[in-house]
């Protein structure tokens, strides 16, 4: 029996025995662990790639445009937002602040890991060091952009150095950690040292001159955009000082402009500090911009799911000669003179947003979503956001000329020709100017919601500016949009830290109100 | 007291008789089962080796004595056992078995009697599963097997059921059981391509100690399948051929959709869409009233062949099928077709001591699917567009591709859905075809008298092609056209696309074992050891071709292709392909010992390699024990004279899951292996470069463990009549794969791994069935029969986010709680005050405002506490009846359908439910349908108020027939025929408001329902 059974086993066993090893060996080919895949400089470069493709999230764009006022119910509207954003109904588990959460926390991943990577990788001679260190620098400043990002919307008061921020993500975080989240103070700390390093690095080994590319300039820009939030004006203005004078970057003409933003053609050193790019092989509904707002492309027949809202729509068709009025306003959209008494305002009144790949004249936009179409970058840094953050320093100075100054700059390159002086009354006028200047130039960019929170106080004003006809019953009747629901007071201005994070993450301090 | 009294006096009578004319004569006569005679049943006189088998029609002639006892043994009956009388003519009718007996029953890798199992026992035959219209065998077997819960989420033709047996035994783990074929563990859960009428009998093992045998992958539950085979006998042919012919209809739902009139009220009333400004005259006049379920719905015409023959000889026997499926799905488009043929072999030499077997079975079948279902695409779900198109529209407005996109334009866009969708199913094709070819070999030697060698070799070849085209100018086309809305015959770009997929799978399982068996006096021991080798591998090569020409296109022919042009890139096609292999390696042996029938013990040991996992965390063993005591063979039991069998077993064991995530087997590496960080080369990732995209691993990823024990009872009494069996389960699955969240500053949300996590399910089982009539001679037999589960969740473990973890927004698993958990704020009416939706906040105060923080534990969960069966079969001289019932409890679905009805923001584009006409205004407050422009509807998401009661009874299935008398049938060719009426989903009682109380989904919206079907059906034997 004993000698059956060992025969047996020496029978069988003789098949495998021999190859048992390579027999279980995992099959998953083309898998690379980052000992392998990450080697010298050109594959340090793909993995900071994936974290710019990472930060390419439209998300914040379209919540802000929902969620504020530049936005509203589109006529072919699906339920998009209805019960969401456009009613200011916010939760943990909401889109909005997860994916900006997760956007930039899983590119600060990729990031940090660049960082990291970079002092292991071994040159091969001085020019790929250069290289080396160009790619960190690079890194550095998306560091710096991703937790400003973090604390502009998750932070209840960018202006307070004791209030949270997010988990500060200035190294590489394991699987296994839970991390708290830390002050403002520290992220703006961390901010500027990673500018900082940065720059210094470029200072050296040179940069890319391409504004698809974290170059020095951005990191300019991003201190002087960090400085405005914080609300410290004196470095804020020192910085964006820097970039117009020194930069070589000019404001758009008009023409550029539209061209910029529907066709995605710029010319050096015109208007945009960074963009991230997108290209035609990433098109699809998911991730491109346009499809932000609807399903197909920006037209009226594209299936808009928002369009414009209609007081937004007011202030830009009132002065037609504006180059941002037809940048934002579709050929397409119906305008009914008499909105407000329409009967069916949804379906009259069609005000069709094409800011992102649209069209001077015809339905055949530039964006559309086809296979290999055209979808557009996201502009996220221009130079009119110099002279914007110039424009509230110098109100914070009380200098009203000043204000007036740097917004005319802008106004000139806009309108195409010479636009008089704005004069403004007092200190509020000019904090309201400089506010409902950015809701122009910045529209559909992403600012709003974080300008309203730390702006909205200063420049004097309620709350929203939402036309009756997009939320009362005459209108569009979702009673709930009424910006009386949506207080300067209220802890909405700070998103929720994600039930997604949350859930990995329980310790972590959730926001007041949620 | 008179059936007593008769009975000993009976008796007497025999025995007196047995002494007067205890002489050989020849006894002849007619075994048969309640469905005609059996051929190839063996009749042996009891004591003796002389033995006969019946002929093709069920006769039999046998020397015996009078006062002999004969045995007659047919493979799914109960043994009968027969006195010889003073009659020459001994017929039997025999009964199916249902549970112990001297039938074969599969145990891990060995086959036993089920007196000598000492595991439960679930097992179907033929009978049941032939002839039903189902298309996938594990829809028929639904409410026939006690703890396996078999549910139909979807009424496409062929599609998978989900199984779940004893409970769902892991979080992020496949919940798949093992599928065994013909002795091949194949991991195939796709049943469209075989053909059900081919199958003899599904078993399931549940205990530990049948599935630890299987341990690398029998965490949950194995089923066997055995196909049809001829037997060893005397030389015979025999012929069947079946048909069935039905119709499929959809199941009604509850829901009361707006007519036109009350939708362009309710426009009206909220003011937008077509029935602004309209007057009630207007309205009142209004002549369009489309009824899209109906219109995208259909009755689907069914229709099946098959044709069997069957060859008996003394070394070696075949069974032969061939078999034509057809089923129209009741949604537009859907269908399978199928073709199958068999093949079974099995010879021996002469002495006996080789044997060889090789199954081949060989299918081809074409599906037409549904896309998107389940999804909110307008212009791709045909059921969203039978559920909420506004039935203001007249379908037969519809002129083309061209003239949909200038309606979808000039429409409130989304308004124009159905007509996309009308469009869709003009100008949009989908087919997969499959061939599947499964050879299954055993040759067995028996080297001495005790010891048998067995080598088992099998194989699965299935390839798959996958053609789906969105036609050239089609509305779908032209909107996603490079030159949108310009057709390609007005100069526009050429459009369209066209998908081929091509699949193929091998698989390979290689089994050596030695099997030891002896016997000394009243002992028997057993001893196997065996080697098993499984390898699955799948390559596949999908194909996109953009651009399309209108002139020339046919689907799935590769015709019309655009090339690409210097200009742009939009013709060039995209390719890519794939490969993924899957090896497992085991040793594992099996010790069993036997005391005189009456007591048993066996023991098994198992280790696994699976290709899954790092190197050192590959190996692991399981084990198992297991024992029984046939009480009924102990001599203080003589006294229950009307106890027949009653058998006490138990088991404890483990066995192992090596499936991380569920899916495919390939999809716990695919992309990647879970055990590592990879960096994944992509193109195109950032302004045209190429990227790293990074997958986080978990480098000590190892098996997930199930630990099972079990004790159950099986009896049979009052001869046979009442016949049952009862188990208690336990199981706990420990270091179980999560998909845990992790903190999303580490750049990922959540991390597959073995967490401390852990989850147990335990309950009861039982099934039983009892003859109310039993009567042979004139040919009536009542029976009616049940089973039922009861299981019971529990969660424990979870060290992370203070014991829980959260399931998207609405759904918990906490230490203690059950799986899944639904977890709610309680949603409590209307404020009549302002038509404000009111809810409890997490003190019980009633509040309009509310935040994730008021939602709490609701207790509920979609997977049932009971879920059985229950039906019975009577038979009264040629007429047949049989009923199954299906039922659950107490299982909860958040009804979406019901949701988006309700939904006003969905007002002048879709329809609603007519409950929207008594919504809350001012002078309308008495209502529990809130104000439709309400401003925390959307708080309603966290809500249960569209948490529904999903638990149902339906009569899954009845049947009527009737068998032609045997003396219509004298001088023709037929030897048997019947005829057969049957309705499958007839009736359902449930709360669910619903196309269908039956899914497997934790919310159900826009999902294809699984049918009513009648059929006709006719079987002949010659």
């Amino acid at each position: 029996m004993k000698k059956l059974l060992s025969l047996l086993f020496v029978a069988t066993g003789f098949m495998f025995v021999s190859c048992d090893e390579d027999l279980t060996e995992t099959f998953v080919p083309g898998q690379l662990t980052d000992q392998v895949a990450v080697t010298n400089s050109n594959e340090l470069q793909r993995l900071l790639n994936s974290g710019y493709n990472i930060l390419t999230n439209r998300e914040a764009a379209v919540f802000t445009s929902v969620f504020t006022d530049e936005a509203t119910k589109g006529f072919n509207n699906g339920g998009q937002g209805v019960n969401t954003e456009i009613v200011f109904n916010i939760f943990p588990a909401s889109a909005a602040p997860t994916t900006i959460w997760q956007s930039n926390y899983f590119a600060l991943a990729r990031i940090n890991r660049v960082i990291d990577f970079s002092s292991r990788i071994v040159a091969v001679d001085a020019a790929d060091q250069a290289l080396i260190n160009r790619i960190k620098a690079e890194a550095l400043v998306l560091r710096a952009y991703a937790h400003l990002n973090i604390l502009a919307y998750f932070s209840p008061n960018t202006k307070d150095d004791a209030a949270l921020a997010g988990i500060l993500a200035n190294r590489i975080i394991g699987t296994d950690e839970r991390p708290s989240r830390v002050t403002n103070a520290v992220f703006y700390t961390q901010i500027h040292q990673d500018l900082d390093d940065a720059l210094a690095i470029f200072a050296v080994d040179g940069a890319s001159t391409s504004e698809r590319y974290a170059r020095p300039v951005f990191a300019k820009g991003l201190k002087a955009r960090a400085y405005a939030y914080k609300g410290d004006y004196p470095n804020a203005e020192i910085w964006a000082d820097d970039v117009i004078t020194t930069s070589g970057i000019q404001l758009a003409t008009t023409a550029q402009y539209t061209d910029m933003f529907w066709r995605d053609t710029y010319a050096a050193n015109r208007e945009i500090i960074f963009t991230l790019h997108r290209t035609q092989q990433q098109n699809t509904q998911g991730g491109n911009l346009h499809n932000g707002w609807c399903s197909v492309r920006p037209n009226a027949g594209g299936s808009p799911f928002y369009e414009v809202g209609r007081a937004l729509f007011n202030i830009l068709n009132a002065n037609p000669s504006d180059i941002r009025r037809n940048t934002i306003i579709a050929p397409s959209s119906v305008i009914d003179p008499s909105y407000q008494t329409s009967a069916d305002y949804l379906s009259t009144d069609r005000l069709i947003l094409h800011k992102h790949g649209g069209v001077a004249t015809g339905t055949n936009t530039w964006a559309t979503t086809a296979t290999n179409a055209n979808n557009n970058g996201h502009k996220v840094m221009r130079l009119s956001e110099m002279y914007l953050i110039k424009a509230e320093c110098r109100a914070a100075a009380s200098d009203l000329i000043g204000t007036a100054t740097a917004i005319d700059a802008i106004r000139d390159a806009r309108y195409g020709s010479d636009q008089a002086l704005p004069v403004y009354a007092n200190v509020t006028a000019a904090w309201k100017a400089v506010l409902d200047e950015r809701r122009l130039e910045l529209a559909f960019e992403g600012h709003r919601y974080i300008d309203i929170k730390r702006l909205g106080v200063q420049a004097g004003i309620s709350g929203l500016d939402r036309d009756p006809m997009d939320y009362n019953t005459d209108g569009l009747n979702i009673p709930g949009g009424d910006p009386a629901n949506l207080p300067l007071t209220s802890h909405k201005w700070a998103l929720p830290i994600p039930q997604a994070e949350i859930n990995g993450n329980g310790g972590i301090q959730q926001n007041a109100g949620y | 007291m008179r059936s007593k009294f008769k009975w000993i006096f009976t008796l007497l009578v025999a025995f007196t008789m047995q002494f007067s004319f205890a002489q050989q004569k020849t006894v002849t006569g007619v075994v048969s089962d309640k469905q005609g005679p059996l051929a190839g049943a063996n009749v042996v006189v009891q004591g003796t080796t002389n033995g006969t088998t019946t002929d093709f029609d069920g006769n039999y002639s046998i020397q015996a004595k009078q006062g002999d006892v004969l045995e007659i043994t047919y493979t799914g009956m109960r043994k009968m056992t027969v006195k010889v009388g003073a009659s020459n003519v001994v017929n039997a009718i025999m009964e199916e078995d249902i549970l112990t007996g001297s039938e074969v029953v599969v145990q891990g890798f060995r086959t036993v009697t089920k007196q000598t199992a000492v595991t439960s026992i679930a097992k179907v035959d033929s009978k049941t599963i032939e002839n039903r219209p189902n298309a996938n065998v594990m829809n028929t077997l639904q409410g026939q097997l006690a703890g396996v819960n078999i549910t139909t989420g979807t009424g496409q033709p062929g599609a998978k059921s989900s199984v779940i047996i004893r409970g769902i035994g892991s979080f992020n783990a496949s919940s798949d059981p093992l599928y065994v074929i013909d002795g091949f563990p194949s991991n195939s859960d796709n049943f469209r391509s075989i053909n059900p009428n081919d199958i003899e009998s599904v078993q399931v093992l549940k205990d530990a100690a049948a599935t630890s045998e299987y341990g690398s992958r029998g965490t949950n539950g194995v089923i066997i399948i055995k196909t049809k085979t001829g037997s060893f006998g005397e030389d015979k042919t025999t012929f069947r051929y079946s048909t069935q012919h039905g119709i499929t209809e959809l199941q009604t739902p509850k829901y009361n959709y707006a007519s036109s009139k009350q939708l362009l009220r309710i426009e009206r009333e909220y003011g937008t869409g077509m029935g602004v400004g309209m007057t009630d005259a207007e309205i009142d006049a209004f002549g369009v009233n489309t009824d899209w379920v109906d219109y995208f719905f259909r009755t689907g015409v069914s229709t099946a062949h098959n044709l069997s023959v069957e060859k008996n000889a003394k070394n070696m026997n075949s069974f032969t099928s061939v078999s034509y499926f057809n089923q129209e799905g009741v949604l537009n488009t859907t269908n399978l077709k199928r073709f199958t043929v068999r093949n079974n072999l099995n010879g021996k030499s002469t002495n006996g001591k080789f044997n060889y077997s090789m199954n081949i079975g060989l299918g081809f079948s074409k599906n037409n699917e549904a896309t998107n279902a389940g999804e909110g695409a307008v212009n791709r779900n045909y059921l969203l567009g039978a559920y909420i198109s506004a039935p203001y529209l007249d379908p037969n407005r519809y002129e083309g591709s061209v003239w949909t996109l200038d309606e979808f334009f000039n429409t409130p866009g989304l308004l124009s859905t159905p007509y996309m969708l009308i469009d869709k199913l003009n100008t949009y094709v989908n087919e997969t075809q499959e061939t599947r070819f499964n050879v299954a070999t055993e040759a067995s030697y028996k080297i001495t008298k005790e010891l048998t060698g067995r080598i088992r070799t099998s194989a699965e070849f299935l390839t798959n092609r996958f053609n789906q085209a969105e036609f050239p100018d089609s509305f779908n086309a032209l909107l996603f056209s490079n030159t949108p809305g310009v057709p390609s015959f007005d100069g526009g770009a050429f459009n369209g696309f066209e998908d081929i997929n091509q699949r193929r799978e091998f698989l390979l399982n290689n089994l050596y074992q030695l099997d030891y068996k002896k016997t000394i006096g009243k002992h028997t021991f057993g001893l196997a050891a065996n080697t098993e080798y499984n390898f699955s591998t799948f390559t596949q090569q999908n194909m996109r071709q953009r651009g399309l020409n209108p002139q020339t296109f046919v689907p799935n022919t590769g015709v019309g292709y655009l090339v690409d042009t210097g200009a742009n890139d939009w013709y060039v096609p995209q390719i890519s392909a794939n490969r993924r292999r899957v090896d497992y390696i085991s040793y594992f042996g099996s010790f069993d010992y036997d005391f005189d029938e009456k007591y048993g013990f066996v023991a098994s040991l198992r280790r696994d390699k699976v290709s899954y996992f790092a190197d050192d965390k590959q190996a692991e063993s399981f084990w198992s024990v297991g024992g029984r005591w046939n009480l009924d063979k102990e001599s203080f039991m003589d006294n229950a004279t009307f106890i027949d069998v009653l058998k006490l077993r138990g088991s404890y064991g483990t066995v192992g899951n090596a499936r991380i995530v569920g899916g495919t087997i390939y999809a716990p590496i695919s992309p990647n292996a879970l055990y590592l960080d990879n960096y994944n080369v992509a193109n195109n990732v950032y302004n045209g470069q190429l990227g790293y995209g990074i997958g986080f691993g978990f480098p000590s990823l190892k098996w997930e463990l199930t630990k099972q024990w079990n004790a159950g009872l099986d009896f049979e009494m009052f001869k046979g009549r009442l016949r049952g069996t009862y188990d208690y389960y336990n199981r706990e699955t420990v270091d179980m794969f999560l998909g845990q969240p992790v903190s999303n500053s580490s750049g990922t949300s959540q991390l597959n791994i073995n967490s401390d996590a852990s989850l147990t399910n335990f309950g009861h089982e039982i099934q039983l069935a009892y003859d109310l009539i039993r009567n042979p001679e004139k040919g009536v037999l009542l029976t009616v029969r049940a089973n039922g589960a009861h299981n019971t969740n529990r969660v424990d473990g979870i060290i992370s986010n203070n014991g829980r973890i959260q399931h998207g927004t609405v759904n918990v698993s906490d230490n203690g709680g059950m799986y899944f958990e639904y977890y709610t704020i309680p949603y409590v009416g209307v404020n009549e005050t302002n038509g404000e939706l009111l809810f409890l906040d997490i003190n019980g105060n009633v509040t309009e405002n509310v935040t994730s923080a008021d939602q709490r534990k609701t207790g509920k969960n979609f997977l049932p506490t009971w879920q059985g069966g229950f039906g019975f079969d009577f038979e009264y001289k040629g007429f047949f009846t049989s009923s199954t019932f299906t039922f659950v409890t107490d299982v909860w679905r958040f009804d979406t359908d019901l949701d988006v009805l309700n939904d006003p923001t969905n007002l002048g584009q879709f329809t609603v439910t007519s409950d929207l006409l008594n919504a809350w205004t001012p002078t309308n407050t008495n209502t529990n349908v809130p104000s439709l422009t309400a401003s925390n509807l959307g708080s309603q998401v966290l809500s249960d108020r569209f948490l529904k009661d999903a638990s149902y009874v339906r009569l899954r299935n009845l049947q009527i027939g009737y068998r032609i008398p045997k003396k219509f049938l004298a001088n023709t060719f037929i030897s048997d025929l019947s005829l057969t009426l049957q309705g499958e989903n007839l009736w359902t009682w449930t709360k669910w408001q619903g196309f269908d109380a039956e899914s497997n989904r934790i919310e159900d919206v826009y999902q294809y329902p699984s049918p009513r079907q009648y059929t006709f059906g006719l079987d002949i034997k010659f």
